[in-house]
């Protein structure tokens, strides 16, 4: 059987442009990891400090909210950059995403600098949960633990 | 390796995944649109952060950035030529970000540079995947 040739500029093959696609679901996954990963370590190693901040935000059962997040944080991040289970983990990570940035962004800021700072990062929040909502549309490409189990 | 075996490893989308990755692309393509708007929409003063950021020829810059933001950003919202907008607009936010957030004795500079990131990390996805069925890509087949 021979393989087709795809309608790429770049005139590779469509085995080629599989390999390039897996790669790049890959460096997607590792670079949201990359995000969420080291906040769930920072959040679990200063649980007494993230459960004050959480406190502040006035979240109830601010001790219970900080492991929640971090362990939220640091296992989803884990599950997405391995690819396992990825659809459903990056479906949660998007909501929790999604919810983060409004909890401890939308309209925070006691002054112009701070607020704008806190709008900025609600934006950017909001479009990392979309590129999660993606990720959990596509799967994690055949570079992944899905992959290798199935 | 044979073209069945290619042809079976093409995921089968759906509905609720194809959903799914509209709403993400409408997410991920807020930022861009809504940051290119405001930078076309005061150019003497975005060109001013830039020149201070030590790019060169802050006004070009300016226009061409807040053009690649609205017009990537569309690209992506509606799903047109989306894995190369993608890829563009992924590539273009690691270049801003090793613009403007390198400074890493700033603590909200770190967690905007690791934000960007994720958000890249989106737009690859994105590129890899493709715009799913509710795009014009789909509709042009």
């Amino acid at each position: 059987v021979t393989i087709a040739t795809n309608r790429s500029i770049l005139g590779t093959t469509t085995a080629e442009v599989c390999i390039v696609r897996d790669l790049l679901l890959l460096a997607g996954r590792i670079l949201v990891a990359a995000l969420f990963i080291p906040a769930g370590i920072q959040t679990l190693s200063n649980i007494s400090g993230s459960a004050a901040y959480f406190e502040g935000l006035g979240l109830p059962v601010p001790v219970l909210t900080a492991w929640s997040v971090g362990l939220a944080e640091l296992g989803l991040g884990a599950l997405v950059l391995i690819g396992f289970q990825t659809r459903l983990s990056a479906l949660a990570l998007a909501a929790f995403a999604a919810m983060a940035g409004y909890l401890g962004h939308y309209g925070q800021g006691s002054d112009a600098m701070l607020a704008m700072m806190h709008s900025q990062a609600f934006a950017k929040d909001i479009a990392i949960a979309g590129g999660l909502l993606i990720l959990a549309g596509s799967g994690a490409g055949r570079l992944s633990l899905d992959s290798w189990l199935n | 390796m044979s073209n069945a075996s290619i042809t079976a490893s093409k995921p089968v989308l759906s509905t609720n995944a194809s959903a799914g990755v509209l709403l993400g692309r409408v997410l991920l393509s807020i930022i861009f649109i809504l940051a290119g708007y405001a930078k076309l929409t005061a150019i003497s003063g975005t060109a001013g952060w830039f020149a201070s950021l030590g790019l060169p020829l802050p006004t070009v810059t300016t226009v061409i950035v807040g053009l690649v933001e609205v017009l990537g950003g569309i690209a992506v919202l509606v799903g047109f030529q989306t894995r190369i907008a993608a890829t563009l607009l992924g590539l273009f936010t690691l270049a801003a970000t090793g613009a403007a957030h390198l400074d890493f004795a700033d603590q909200i500079q770190v967690m905007f540079l690791q934000k960007n990131l994720a958000i890249a990390g989106g737009l690859f996805v994105l590129a890899a995947f493709g715009a799913g069925a509710l795009s014009l890509d789909a509709r042009r087949g």
